[in-house]
């Protein structure tokens, strides 16, 4: 059973899964992870390349285009509200598309977002008709501040980029589901394995974004298939209503009429 | 200054400093490096320029001419 099919800024989807295109042993592997993954979306960049190296930019382009997937561009490495807009605007005009996964940083050690800056690159690139995804911390009043302006996703991090370790605080996770119940909702990085990603579909969260956790496995194309399986089955336990947790014990047995009577102190 | 000199401009091409003809337009600069045919977009000073402009902007001494290129990213 495939879990309900979404909508991502009025764009129908079947998987919840969005895969990053970096970080692979190989651009075959890459290929092979993303069939894999049955990804719709997937992330890509940008960078000044040296003419005698564009090639390699060109071969890439080739690879991205075959796999016909929507594409995220991406403002990785920008460290100030400025440098996201501009970046911005190129992605757009380079991959001809108007949703940019907006990353503006603010600290080097953990990568972690800027919020101030995070924020006014997204006021500005809302008004120039972005359809922005902004990665962002789990703070609920940023994540309302981008809402009002107008972001229909958000894409809060689970863990620092890269670092595998899941969700680190999912009470505030949880806590932005409950309080943005109408909004779209994927959780970017830190994740780290399958059951993570499990974890924050049955919060409700509607996507995950990863790449390491696929590109760095032994077998990506395995571990993409495992994710695409986790992701499914996360949705559809929160579709289908996880049960309620109890401090006693219930039999599931029913008792009533039970043969053979045994009396319990 | 010697002949060939004359006829050449500095710029800042991809962060690097190049010379390059005086009155190279886009187009020839693209051709130069044999890129003509990828997937790239260029940017002079900040600025993109649309691929009809190619032939007819002319960089001029102090441009920083950028290509940028799709790459992977996550």
């Amino acid at each position: 059973m495939h879990a309900s099919p979404w909508k991502v800024y009025g764009t129908e989807l079947n998987s919840r899964l969005f895969i990053g295109t970096a970080l692979y042993p190989s651009p075959q592997v890459m290929l092979e992870a993303i069939q894999a993954s049955q990804s719709q979306v997937i992330t890509v960049s940008l960078r000044r390349q040296t003419p005698f190296k564009s090639a390699s930019g060109d071969r890439f382009w080739q690879l991205i285009e075959s796999v016909g997937c929507h594409l995220l561009p991406n403002t990785a490495g920008c460290y100030s509200a400025q440098e996201a807009i501009k970046t911005a605007v190129i992605a757009r005009e380079l991959f001809e598309t108007d949703w940019i996964k907006l990353e503006v940083l603010g600290d080097s050690y953990n990568l972690q977002p800027d919020p101030f800056a995070l924020v006014d690159a997204t006021k500005v690139l809302i008004k120039e008709g972005f359809k922005v995804f902004p990665y962002c911390t789990d703070d609920l009043v940023l994540c309302q501040k981008l809402a009002d302006l107008g972001c229909e996703v958000l894409m809060p991090w689970g863990a620092p980029i890269g670092t595998g370790q899941g969700l680190i605080n999912p009470y505030a996770l949880e806590t932005l589901r409950k309080r943005l119940p109408n909004l779209t909702l994927l959780v970017d990085a830190g994740i780290g394995k399958p059951s993570d990603a499990v974890q924050a579909m049955e919060l409700g969260f509607d996507g995950i974004l990863l790449n390491t956790a696929v590109a760095e496995a032994l077998d990506p194309a395995k571990m993409a298939d495992a994710f695409a399986q986790a992701i499914n089955a996360g949705r559809l336990a929160y579709e289908a209503g996880v049960m309620p947790k109890r401090d006693n014990a219930k039999p599931s047995t029913p008792t009533l009429d039970q043969p053979i009577w045994q009396q319990y102190d | 200054m010697s002949e060939i000199t004359k006829h050449l401009i500095d710029i800042v091409f991809n962060g690097q400093a190049l010379s390059v003809e005086k009155d190279i337009n886009i187009m020839d600069l693209l051709q130069l490096f044999e890129m003509t045919t990828r997937r790239f977009v260029v940017v002079i000073n900040d600025q993109i320029v649309p691929k009809s402009l190619y032939m007819t902007t002319h960089l001029v001494p102090g441009d920083h001419c950028d290509i940028i290129s799709p790459i992977s990213g996550g």
